[in-house]
């Protein structure tokens, strides 16, 4: 084999090698990301839930009191750490800041997380008025 | 002139952030406005308007990286920023508490979430410096590889005291983690196992700590008599071997140390009701002789501090 193509195959196989671990990688990741976060805390849960709408963290606070009627305020100190804790984890990512308020949207993986969670709250409430 | 300010030295340890906040709303209610704390607990207050007001303390360094977006989303919820101290951030709502507590985590994951940050940022370094200074120091001068001297008998308790009292906030925070863990997770049975773990781990560590400190003032040795005096063999003498002899002028006592591991030795030769006409403390092996100047009845005395070797006096 002349040696230019041999080069190239080796190169070539190196960077299959390197696509597939990265990609095994990925997808381990997910799925501890999604056996950590389904099921969710309320919290986690409407944060997703509103953040497929760019918005900051007293954004979420408010829009959250005004869905559940002031039933649920979400606390800061659980907002902020929750809010770094996703970001880390690929859930969500910062788009901007705005008047020292850090503005969040939802990613792919954290749809698909708010996803098999809803699917989740939908069986659970199908089966709660099926039983009652 | 009125007193508006006042400083009070109060000592909280890590996990006992609860009681600081109640100590702060208490303080308030009585018209004292905390502004500050500095190093090493003093609490700094201003006067007031006696009232209700909640007070919060958060440990999150991301937060402390990002100050202002941080204080930003506190301040949007309505608290009050104060300072920071040694990690932990102090919020304020003033105002009446109404039936339920004005809090900054509203669940208990987010809150045991904190608390893992404050073990992370607080508490394991506190653990590394148990296991490779205070642990090993204690050790070292308990056993009094020095040659127990008095410093080291007061570096002994220093290490001893700062071993209780790491243990002690071991034990706190444990028992803190274990109640939220507890709660967040349904009280499942290997969270059980863990803390037993973990409380088993005190629980022996602080009795090793203590027979190992009790035993260590405690002597363990033989005395062998033959014709010509006595041997001590030590593994730690902590008293005084004495034994008594009709001695002549012209006679010599011989004091063999053949062997001293560690701690210290006092050997001594007196005629009875008299000044000794030898003695003094050793460290190290060596042979020392004394020469009798006139007849007596004569007491040969080895004491020993921790002492482990071999000792010997020999009347020739």
């Amino acid at each position: 084999m002349p040696l230019d193509r041999y080069i190239a195959l080796r190169y070539y196989m190196y960077i299959e090698v390197r696509y597939i671990a990265v990609k095994y990688k990925e997808t381990e990741m997910d799925a501890h990301i999604r056996k950590v976060y389904v099921p969710m805390t309320e919290t986690g849960f409407y944060i997703l839930l509103c953040l497929r709408e760019p918005n900051h963290g007293y954004g979420v606070v408010q829009k959250v009191r005004e869905m559940t009627e002031g039933e649920i305020v979400l606390a800061p100190g659980t907002m902020y750490g929750s809010l770094s804790k996703m970001e880390k984890d690929g859930l969500i990512r910062f788009v901007r800041e705005e008047e020292k308020r850090k503005i969040y949207s939802i990613t792919d993986l954290g749809n698909e997380v708010l996803h098999l969670e809803m699917k989740r709250i939908e069986r659970l409430y199908k089966n709660m008025k099926e039983m009652r | 002139m009125m007193v508006n300010t006042k400083t009070v030295f109060k000592f909280f340890t890590i996990p006992q952030y609860q009681q600081e906040e109640e100590y702060l709303s208490a303080m308030h209610e009585k018209g004292w406005q905390f502004t500050d704390v500095t190093f090493p607990g003093f609490y700094h207050f201003r006067k007031c308007v006696p009232g209700q007001a909640a007070y919060r303390l958060d440990y999150n360094q991301e937060g402390r990286r990002n100050k202002a977006e941080y204080i930003q989303m506190f301040s949007d919820c309505g608290w009050e920023y104060l300072c920071d101290f040694v990690g932990y951030s102090y919020f304020r709502k003033e105002g009446a508490q109404g039936e339920e507590r004005e809090e900054i985590f509203c669940d208990d994951a987010s809150r045991l979430d904190m608390m893992r940050r404050v073990f992370r940022g607080r508490i394991l370094p506190l653990i590394v410096l148990f296991a490779l200074v205070i642990c090993p120091q204690l050790f070292m001068n308990t056993v009094s590889y020095g040659g127990g001297d008095i410093v080291q008998d007061v570096l002994s308790f220093t290490f001893l005291g700062l071993a209780v009292l790491y243990l002690a906030i071991f034990t706190l925070t444990a028992v803190h983690f274990f109640q939220y863990e507890k709660r967040v997770t349904g009280d499942s049975p290997m969270v059980r196992i863990k803390y037993a773990g973990v409380f088993a781990l005190i629980v022996v560590l602080a009795a090793g700590m203590g027979v190992f400190f009790w035993s260590s003032g405690r002597s363990a040795y033989a005395v062998r008599e033959n014709d010509t005096g006595y041997v001590v063999e030590a593994e730690r003498l902590n008293t005084s071997v004495a034994r008594e002899y009709d001695l002549k002028q012209g006679d010599t006592v011989e004091f063999h140390i053949t062997e001293l591991e560690r701690g210290r030795l006092h050997l001594s030769l007196a005629e009875s009701g008299k000044d000794p006409v030898f003695f003094g403390d050793f460290y190290d092996t060596g042979d020392h002789t004394v020469g009798i100047q006139s007849d007596g009845h004569y007491r040969i005395e080895i004491a020993g501090k921790k002492a482990e070797g071999t000792f010997e006096a020999v009347i020739r």
